[in-house]
């Protein structure tokens, strides 16, 4: 018999869930499916950002690998040999092997497939989703990838973010959840292996501005979790970080 | 222009008599102005589902029926006339699983025969054949069927597709819940924090 399940809340996806619901085994997949079914599913722009940070950055990356390559095995020659870590190198010739492995995909079919994952994944890997503006209203999370003159595609605008070019009101939303970052700190001071994430927390409910640029990036799971609605439930896949966080925040967590 | 049209009609009305099949026209006017006409019949016929009837001069008369059964045609065609088969046998499981493999073998022999892959339409075709790669005859919903034909008619429309007019087509099957690209499977675990 199928398990009672409850469809009564609404079920915010993280940035992991999202990647697990599109990037998993098939089994797994389907039970992130399963879990997910008929509930209704929502996202911030951060999450968005984060996505496109993460997965669409390394398909526009392995694109122009390829693109500037003669072959598929020339392209994997040089990924082994510039790859900046063994993570990224795996993953790339995983994502090289299974779109050429499409029946018997060569060159310029990889490359094909790379731009219409590069140019309409975001909006595949979200289509159940409803994506509403985070509260830092990220504008990096609004950025589109475009095709250059040599045929490879950058985002547009450019992807940065510094502390020095205000794109965002991250400023404002560690203002607005002052109460709740205060309570965070002090639930977390407990915990000696989150004594770097209090040091910049502490710097950041200090002065908000510090939490532009790359601090930004170290405080996502937070800013994630409290973009989440009271009447949502969070879904993740990250039980090391949002299991703490979450019970710290007093916010529904389901870990897939 | 009016003499090939008067020459297609009468083309067709004959063929109607002869073959009882349904005829669809579509008129294409290349750079060079040489105009080609498409002539696609379908339903059980002996002349080929897709064939393509090339003008030599619009202004000359041609002698269609000694062409009928020379395969010409400017860009390759998809036969939409296997869509129709699988529209009207939809309800049954077993013609549906049989008529959707010729379909996609159909996709699959067209993308082994492009010459150059690259461009919008090439892209529009892949991300086609994907999306019918990535699904099961059973899984097939009518609202997808209809997606799928929504884009092969973009598709034999014209030789060329620009880029947004290929994003369409990959949009078109993504609203319909077709995945027009590859299923990339286990790369999750590259992206644990």
């Amino acid at each position: 018999m199928e398990p009672e399940r409850s469809t009564d809340h609404v079920a915010f996806l993280d940035t992991s869930v999202i990647i697990s619901k599109n990037f998993e085994k098939e089994n797994i997949k389907r039970k992130i499916e399963e879990k997910l079914r008929d509930l209704p599913k929502r996202t911030s722009t951060y999450v968005v950002m984060e996505l496109k940070r993460r997965v669409l950055k390394d398909l526009m990356y392995l694109h122009s690998i390829l693109l500037e390559e003669e072959s598929l095995a020339d392209a994997q020659r040089r990924l082994a040999k510039i790859s900046k870590s063994k993570r990224q190198l795996k993953m790339c010739l995983l994502i090289l092997a299974q779109i050429s492995d499409i029946s018997a995909a060569d060159r310029d079919e990889v490359l094909i497939r790379l731009e219409n994952m590069i140019r309409v994944g975001t909006r595949l890997y979200l289509r159940d989703i409803e994506v509403f503006e985070s509260g830092t209203r990220c504008d990096l999370a609004h950025r589109m990838p475009i095709k250059t003159d040599v045929g490879s595609y950058d985002f547009y605008p450019q992807w940065s973010c510094t502390r020095k070019i205000i794109q965002c009101d991250v400023d404002i939303f560690i203002n607005r959840n002052d109460s709740h970052l205060r309570s965070l700190l002090n639930c977390l001071l407990k915990d000696s292996a989150w004594n770097v994430y209090t040091k910049l927390l502490k710097e950041v409910l200090a002065d908000p501005s510090l939490a532009r640029g790359n601090n930004c990036m170290t405080l996502g799971d937070t800013i994630i979790i409290l973009d989440a609605s009271l009447d949502s439930v969070i879904y993740s896949t990250n039980r090391k970080d949002f299991e703490p966080i979450c019970r710290c925040l007093n916010k529904k967590l389901n870990l897939i | 222009m009016a003499e090939n049209e008067n020459a297609t009609k009468r083309l067709i009305d004959q063929l109607r008599k002869e073959q009882s099949a349904s005829i669809t026209i579509q008129q294409t006017e290349t750079v060079t102005k040489t105009v080609t006409t498409k002539i696609e019949v379908s339903g059980a016929s002996a002349i080929p589902l897709a064939s393509t009837i090339p003008l030599a001069e619009p202004t000359k008369p041609y002698n269609f029926l000694s062409q009928i059964g020379v395969i010409v045609s400017p860009y390759p065609l998809i036969d939409e006339a296997i869509i129709s088969r699988l529209r009207e046998n939809f309800d049954d499981v077993q013609e549906r699983q049989i008529i959707f493999l010729q379909f996609k073998q159909n996709l699959e022999k067209m993308r082994e025969s492009l010459p150059v892959k690259k461009g919008g339409k090439d892209r529009a075709l892949i991300g086609l054949i994907d999306a019918v790669s990535n699904i099961k005859s059973e899984n097939l919903t009518f609202n997808q069927l209809n997606a799928i034909e929504k884009v092969v008619k973009i598709l034999n429309k014209s030789a060329e597709l620009h880029e947004k007019a290929a994003d369409e087509c990959l949009n078109i099957l993504i609203e319909a819940d077709l995945e027009p690209v590859p299923k990339l499977v286990g790369i999750a675990r590259y992206y644990e924090a």
